[in-house]
């Protein structure tokens, strides 16, 4: 058979599967769930300390006496709103709903700030409809092709995919190079803390019980970043007498208000470039979003025409940020669907959800549920046009309540928040006591102008290289030459040489820039210094 | 021209950071990593602990080199200058902690409101306790009755709601 026959026989077997599918899901019920799940996602991810998986977690024992479908359209729909959701706190408050919209939180914010809030949420929704959209298509078109991929990979290729992940820190210094570094390795000893997975001996935890499980990562991250923002403002605050607002509101045009057809335009090519980034991250186990929206947004400041706004208020950021965190739900569900593998938490808690129903994730699932797995596929396109729409009012609601409150009263209710979320997650005062802990870290960071950001990335990662390294030098009984012998990994390491070329001849192109102005008199370019 | 004050910083935060990697390297890694040499493990888990800081050494020295040799600019915004709010600040928050486990979540959380709100300048006491009073309990009534989490009442106030 001839490989157009072969094709032929693809595209038609998809098609008829496709329209199984399609009527299958196309229910009353169905469309009702999508839309109220992701007015719960939304909701849920707006609100700081609210995990996602606290949202799909609480959503699934109502799912129990539903439909296959109909519980699975459901519990996607809510990690869809909850993963956009998440940029809605970060661009009002510069506090990350969940820790995929850390990355939000650089331009969201700085664009907040200059009293483009409605512009920044607007472009936010836009980029996480196509962003999502990118990567949700191309799973449905070419899924158990992008499954067999993923199979492929072992240890070494693992360990140099991340290697190559660990190089977004290098982009994203700021101001220091040495400074961001040394924020990334302080990270990476975070994380070291806690039962090393591997050997199962305990690594600083000093006899603590609650320090085996290692250190809480959501806390941490509230902690981080809503805890330093809380004690700037109130020196920010009390300088301007108590009516500081968060956001420039007053004298706001409405031009700043609504994002314009040649804004989106000119960043329609990093949501498309972000959805690919989730789309590939999102189908590897164990990435997630939170990687792949600061490698979309890292992609993006290398291949956009002003990367020195990047961090001080621009859209393209906001954009290449929210495709990349809000591409991985579609592409999340690959490994779970093809190979029975959950590719990170959400997709474990969704998989309870098929073991409730006797179904079995996996190759077979294709072939005996073939209209439950078309009908998910019509139901995360059809999330991303609730998304659309809830998040359309969502923004009107939320902009119009949240920028309007001062923050006398916004930033004391942000610290019961976060204690209140820290707390819920694992309901354990510990977990309080690490937020706090890292707050003050945070500020102390910020103090020191040391960025909170590569800290955060390399906490995430540094788990995943230490597994990757380790287990492959077991497999090869300590030989390193291991890490060197899979073609797989030699492509990630020549991104990786390729990234790090990039990021000295950026800081070094900025160097020169920064040198230049000097003379001019340009003492401050940091907008975000002069805006409130 | 770089001024003294940035050359100080760079160079204290280095050697602060030196210090700190090598009291990790000396002290915290030798006491707090037990070293369960299994058969076949080729990496123990002290590994990669002593490598990274090995990285935060070197990278500390260099921050050191740099405050010598191009000192950063000392201006710092208004908002990042270390006040008594901010020490007021700290202290609520490490009170808050210890204030979790003894009043509990609900008047940990409106005392914490009223006190912040307080110090942001706002200056309506009714109207501060009414909003800390409804905004806590809003969210005790969600965490309690729509997430089904346990919200803490306090080793003094156990019995008491």
């Amino acid at each position: 058979m001839s490989a157009w026959h072969a094709v032929a026989d693809y595209v038609v077997t998809y098609g008829a599967n496709f329209q199984k599918g399609a009527l299958y899901f196309f229910t009353f019920k169905n469309i009702l769930a999508i839309f109220g799940g992701v007015t719960i996602g939304t909701f849920c991810g707006a609100v700081p300390g609210m995990t996602i998986t606290m949202a799909v977690a609480l959503t699934l024992p109502f799912t129990f006496t539903m439909e296959p479908l109909t519980a699975l359209s459901l519990l996607s729909a809510v990690y869809v709103g909850a993963i956009y959701g998440g940029s809605i706190s970060a661009i009002l408050l510069n506090t990350p709903g969940t820790p995929a919209a850390a990355c939000t939180c650089m331009d969201g914010f700085a664009l907040a700030q200059k009293g483009q809030a409605g512009k920044a949420l607007w472009m936010a929704n836009y980029a996480s409809c196509v962003g999502d959209l990118t990567s949700t298509i191309i799973v449905i078109a070419i899924c158990p092709l992008l499954g067999g991929i993923a199979l492929y990979f072992k240890s070494p290729d693992f360990f140099a995919l991340i290697l190559f992940s660990i190089t977004i820190i290098g982009s994203l210094c700021g101001n220091s190079m040495i400074k961001g570094l040394i924020a990334g390795v302080l990270g990476f000893l975070a994380a070291t803390v806690g039962m090393d997975p591997f050997a199962g001996s305990e690594r600083f935890t000093f006899g603590s019980l609650e320090l085996t499980k290692g250190l809480s990562f959501v806390p941490l991250l509230i902690g981080l970043f809503a805890i330093p923002e809380v004690i700037l403002q109130l020196n920010r605050s009390r300088k301007m007498g108590g009516r500081a607002l968060i956001c420039k509101v007053n004298n706001v045009s409405p031009e700043d208000s609504k994002l314009s057809w040649a804004e989106f335009k000119g960043s329609f090519r990093h949501m498309l470039r972000g959805g690919i980034v989730g789309l590939i991250l999102g189908i590897i186990p164990g990435l997630g979003a939170t990687p792949s929206a600061f490698l979309s947004y890292e992609r993006a400041k290398r291949a956009s025409k002003h990367p020195e706004l990047f961090g001080k208020g621009s859209l393209e950021g906001v954009a290449a940020a929210e495709s990349g965190n809000n591409a991985v739900n579609g592409a999340t569900l690959v490994p779970l669907l093809t190979l029975g593998i959950p590719g990170d938490i959400i997709t474990a808690v969704m998989l309870g959800a098929f073991v409730i129903f006797d179904l079995k994730p996996g190759p077979l699932l294709f072939l005996q549920h073939s209209d439950l797995i078309f009908g998910l596929f019509c139901a995360l396109i059809m999330c991303d046009i609730a998304l659309r729409l809830v998040g359309g009012l969502f923004i009107r609601y939320a902009a119009k309540l949240t920028t309007r409150m001062p923050t006398s009263l916004i930033f004391p209710t942000i610290l019961v928040l976060c204690m209140f979320g820290s707390y819920a997650i694992n309901t354990n005062l510990f977990d309080v006591g690490i937020m706090l802990v890292f707050g003050l870290v945070g500020y102390f960071m910020a103090l020191l102008e040391i960025p909170a950001i590569p800290f955060l990335i390399a906490f995430v990662l540094a788990p995943m290289l230490e597994n990757g390294l380790r287990r492959s030098l077991a497999v090869s009984n300590g030989d390193p030459m291991i890490l060197l012998q899979s073609p797989i990994a030699w492509v990630f390491y020549a991104m990786t040489i390729l990234a790090v070329v990039s990021i000295i001849r950026m800081n070094l192109k900025r160097k020169a820039c920064k040198s230049e102005e000097a003379p001019r008199g340009k003492a401050d370019d940091d907008p975000i210094r002069h805006s409130v | 021209m770089p001024d003294g004050k940035g050359l100080n910083r760079d160079v204290i935060l280095g050697l602060g950071l030196l210090a700190f990697s090598l009291l990790i390297l000396l002290w915290l890694i030798p006491s707090g990593v037990e070293v369960q040499q299994a058969g076949g493990m080729a990496v123990t888990p002290t590994f990669f602990p002593y490598g990274v800081t090995a990285v935060l050494a070197v990278l500390s020295l260099a921050l050191v080199v740099k405050g010598f040799a191009a000192p950063s600019s000392a201006e710092s915004a208004g908002e990042k200058k270390f006040s008594l709010a901010v020490v007021i600040i700290i202290l609520l928050l490490l009170a808050s902690f210890y204030g979790l486990e003894y009043l509990g979540m609900v008047p940990t959380g409106i005392l914490a409101v009223i006190l912040l709100v307080r110090l942001f300048n706002y200056r309506n006491w009714p109207r501060t306790i009414i909003f800390a009073v409804v905004f806590v309990l809003l969210l005790f009534f969600f965490f309690e009755q729509v997430a089904q989490v346990d919200i803490p009442r306090g080793v003094w106030f156990d019995d008491l709601y």
